[in-house]
């Protein structure tokens, strides 16, 4: 049991609290990087390569953490966080405690869990999996069918566990359409002959080349898309998977047999840092996720002190968490250096923050 | 009146300038069904859409649209199975939308609306 002092605590080593954590120390804070895994990195560890550019997560990933040169305390499991006087105060599992005035919850999210969309089959069926799941099989390159045979026939199935009131999500989770047309691409690059057709509501293609890769995977790779919202799933005895639906633009019920399906999860917000500051508890908005959502003035922070910033407080590319983070922590600066009433000084259009 | 040897062909135009008064009634009644994003859960799950070709769905466009007489002869294929309120991702209460529907034609048939 220690007592160590820091300027900022970050609750998270994924990519927005590797780089919330640099541009603080940057900045010429003392921070302290917490992660639950043995690894940072959170998701990053999960995929492959990152829409829309196909760049390798595990190389993103170790330039963020050699960029930060910095420790990074793994395999902590938070057992309390308490405000003591003006600090917060956060112990783990071997009773250390990490004190510093300014918290910022990067936790995160957690894909959504499929099997509450009983009727998609997964968990039943064991042609069905997941987008999380053929990452796994990107990386360790073992795409195939549960029956060891290669698939001529896939379905990529569109918002699961989004806008679906009828698993308690109503939010579109905003990275699943490109997820999909990424790792159809990334499968007709490997396998040209694979048949591939999405089912889909509306394909929300809102961030920068989404629509060049929607429109590369229509003309290059021959990707079908289909409008429709899967309605059931069933199995043949050959393992293949019936998948039903209505074909909207053609206003028929259609059917279509496949190998594989693919649902793309959506993004559910990780509550597991709940229940331990009623500060935190306050934040949680409507729909799960963290913080306002307001565009917030730079010397604001929601609750004196406590920051949220990644795909805590909404769903977010790796992009976007990392450019919260960066807002964030610049708010983090200005509050700190309010805080600590430091001495800085201007050098080179740096900030220097001599502690006093 | 002057025959010409042919008729003109139906007007398939949707007339959006047209009030819809059925559309209005059912929203007033059932005003989740302004909710519907024409996913066709419902279509692919109906029991009878196999056969008809209808589900919620088209009832909707149809409603929407003030095609009466097709939505008329649509609506008799309904058996209140309620499979497409199972489905529904917006969670609308289809069956009570299909009945206030019902319950509107019986009172003014299409043609005299």
């Amino acid at each position: 049991m220690k007592i160590t002092d820091f300027d900022c605590i970050i609750v998270g080593a994924g990519p927005s609290g590797l780089k919330a954590a640099r541009i603080l120390k940057d900045c010429g804070h003392k921070i302290c990087l917490l992660e639950k895994e043995e690894v940072p990195g959170g998701k990053l560890n999960t995929w492959h390569e990152l829409f829309p550019h196909n760049e390798s997560a595990p190389a993103i990933l170790n330039q963020m953490i050699s960029d930060l040169e910095s420790n990074i305390i793994t395999s902590i499991k938070i057992r309390t966080i308490t405000r003591v006087a003006n600090n917060f105060s956060v112990t783990d599992q071997e009773e250390n405690e990490y004190r510093a005035p300014a918290l910022l919850i990067a936790t995160g999210f957690k894909p959504f869990d499929a099997r509450i969309k009983e009727e998609y089959g997964y968990g039943i069926y064991d042609n069905v999996i997941t987008s999380v799941d053929l990452e796994q099989m990107f990386r360790s390159n073992s795409f195939s069918t549960i029956t060891g045979k290669m698939p001529e026939k896939v379905a990529f199935i569109h918002c699961v566990g989004s806008r679906d009131i009828k698993v308690g999500s109503e939010f579109c989770s905003a990275n699943c359409c490109i997820t999909g047309i990424k790792q159809a691409i990334e499968l007709k690059k490997i396998y040209p002959s694979l048949n591939i057709t999405c089912l889909y509501m509306d394909l929300r293609l809102g961030g920068r080349l989404y629509e060049y890769c929607y429109k590369t995977a229509q003309i290059d790779y021959k990707v079908q898309f289909v409008r429709g919202r899967l309605s059931e799933t069933n199995e043949n005895p050959d393992k293949t998977i019936v998948l039903r639906y209505e074909d909207t633009l053609a206003g028929r019920p259609a059917k279509i047999t496949v190998d594989l399906v693919v649902l793309l999860v959506g993004m559910q917000p990780d509550h597991s840092i709940l229940g331990l500051l009623p500060d935190i508890d306050r934040q949680v908005g409507r729909d799960g996720f963290f913080g306002t959502g307001k565009i917030e003035n730079s010397y604001k922070n929601a609750e004196d002190g406590l920051f949220f910033a990644g795909s805590c407080t909404s769903p977010k590319s790796v992009t976007q968490s990392t450019d919260e983070a960066a807002d964030v922590a610049f708010r983090i600066n200005s509050w700190l250096n309010k805080k600590l009433k430091t001495e800085t000084t201007l050098l080179n259009d740096r900030v220097w923050i001599q502690h006093s | 009146m002057t025959e010409f040897g042919f008729s003109i062909h139906e007007d398939l135009m949707i007339d959006q300038d047209k009030r819809s008064p059925i559309w209005e009634a059912v929203l007033e009644k059932v005003p989740s069904v302004a909710t519907c994003i024409s996913c066709g859960s419902c279509s692919a799950t109906c029991i009878s859409s196999d056969q008809t070709g209808y589900g919620f769905r088209k009832l909707i466009v149809l409603l929407r649209n003030g095609k009466y007489k097709q939505l008329e002869k649509a609506l008799e294929y309904c058996q209140f199975c309620g499979k497409c309120s199972l489905v529904c991702p917006r969670g609308i209460n289809t069956r009570k939308a299909i009945l206030e529907m019902k319950k509107y034609l019986k009172v003014h048939p299409h043609d005299t609306i």
